[in-house]
């Protein structure tokens, strides 16, 4: 398969969600790649899977892979491969990816961002720490798309072990990703007051006031922590936060 | 004023296609939409304000499966596209002020954007459905690329909605009471570290967050 090829088919593939639906979720976009992709002589192998066609749904970086090794095999494109596959990546590759990755990569970010609020005590400041937002998506990019582009090459080389090979290489970092999470996470929690004693709240003078202040903004994170029983309460807490501290204001 | 509005409500529902419909390079994200958008504005710097603020808020809402997690990117664009708007439009421009209502509207599009995405995928039933009807190789493809048009829709009008509503209070933004910037962010900020501590200590890494903590302190001893 040659880098024109390959670059062709990585553009096509980031097209996979576009038309998502709840019938049948990434399907128009599988397919659509597929047709796009197979030689004109072989389409007919694949339309006729379209005739018993299931909701396909998986990792969108990691589809790569499954395309590459429907390209591998042209003549022989089976449906049950990708619907043990679609279900193998949407765990594990959603576990690498959306769990333990971005929010990893997006946690040291604003660390950084804060880090650089503290040092500078100036927002309009022009820093080095402006470049924060690079080292996330710079990092990012080169994983979870390099994950894609790398899936196209190796299915299309060696079929099914490149899936194997790819489970592997996800399975690996993921307790690593979860300590370091786990360590950013550490940082901000103590960062955030520093932020707010700091560079913003000038007001504050005493040492005492400094703890309590401290003290304060914990209790919020530990309360927020308590009341936070799904991703949904993220909004409505924060929503009730701004209320409260304008009703504080107020009063 | 209609003209901006115009500019923001396109550029943000462009940025915004990178959260399905093309990519997902992840430049919707908060953090990379905010600075982004207000750079386009020359307010580079109070976008990456409100998208670092606003990034860790949402950051355990995954999209695993059909589950349809709250809007961050939508929070992110509509955040910034208020105090761009607000900027241009409000007498009197307080900063804390016009930067409160960019929060409290950015929180309030993460829901009405999470509405529009489940919308946004029942409307695209049709486009699955109409494969049954004709299973052209072109028509697949049309199908597919015609998601790309609604999903700019739905974020056209999502960030629309906003614009709109920031115009009719405007007015009223004056009347907010004063306070430091500093104390505004530490609540977005705190319940992000509250959604980061549920992937956390569920995974049981306290040691790991612990020695994380004795670093942070360590950096303020360094820093006083």
């Amino acid at each position: 398969m040659g880098y024109f090829a390959i670059i062709k088919a990585f553009i096509i593939s980031l097209f996979l969600s576009s038309s998502w639906s709840y019938l049948g979720r990434q399907s128009n976009g599988i397919w659509a790649i597929i047709l796009q992709l197979i030689k004109p002589d072989k389409r007919d192998n694949v339309k006729a899977m379209l005739v018993e066609r299931n909701a396909f749904n998986t990792n969108p970086y990691c589809t790569g892979v499954m395309i590459g090794i429907a390209l591998n095999d042209e003549n022989q494109i089976k449906q049950e491969s990708f619907v043990t596959l679609q279900s193998i990546f949407g765990s594990i590759g959603d576990e690498y990816i959306w769990r333990t990755l971005r929010p990893t990569l997006l946690s040291i970010s604003v660390l950084v961002l804060l880090i650089g609020y503290l040092w500078i005590k100036n927002i309009y400041a022009v820093s080095a720490f402006s470049l924060t937002p690079l080292m996330f998506l710079i990092p990012y990019n080169i994983a979870v798309q390099g994950i894609r582009i790398k899936g196209i090459y190796q299915g299309k080389k060696i079929g099914v072990m490149a899936a194997v090979k790819l489970v592997e290489y996800l399975r690996r970092p993921i307790t690593k990703f979860y300590n370091l999470l786990a360590f950013v996470m550490g940082m901000i929690v103590v960062i955030i007051p520093l932020v707010y004693l700091s560079s913003f709240a000038e007001h504050i003078k005493s040492f005492t006031e400094s703890v309590a202040a401290f003290f304060t903004i914990l209790g919020v994170v530990i309360v927020s922590y308590f009341l936070m029983r799904s991703e949904r309460s993220s909004s409505y807490l924060l929503i009730a936060g701004l209320l409260i501290f304008l009703l504080i204001k107020v009063l | 004023m209609i003209g901006t509005i115009v500019l923001l409500c396109v550029i943000g529902a462009i940025v915004l296609l990178d959260k399905l419909a093309i990519g997902e390079f992840s430049i919707s994200q908060p953090i990379i939409a905010c600075p982004l958008i207000g750079l386009i504005f020359g307010e580079f710097h109070i976008g990456l304000l409100l998208g670092g603020v606003l990034q860790l808020v949402w950051v355990g809402a995954l999209p695993l499966g059909a589950k349809e997690p709250m809007d961050s990117q939508g929070a992110g664009v509509v955040a910034i596209a208020t105090f761009i708007l607000a900027k241009k439009s409000v007498i009197d421009f307080n900063l804390e002020k016009v930067l409160f209502v960019g929060l409290f509207f950015g929180v309030l599009a993460s829901i009405v954007g999470q509405v529009g995405a489940q919308m946004l995928k029942t409307y695209n039933n049709r486009l699955f459905k109409r494969i049954d009807k004709d299973s052209s190789i072109k028509r697949i493809v049309v199908n597919n690329y015609l998601g790309i048009i609604t999903s700019f829709i739905k974020n056209l009008v999502v960030i629309l909605i906003f614009q709109v509503l920031l115009v009719a209070v405007a007015p009223a933004i004056k009347l907010l009471p004063s306070f430091y910037l500093g104390e505004l962010i530490v609540i977005p900020l705190a319940i992000g570290v509250a959604s980061l501590a549920k992937i956390i200590i569920f995974k049981r890494r306290i040691l790991y967050m612990a020695i994380g903590a004795l670093t942070g302190v360590l950096l303020w001893v360094i820093l006083r």
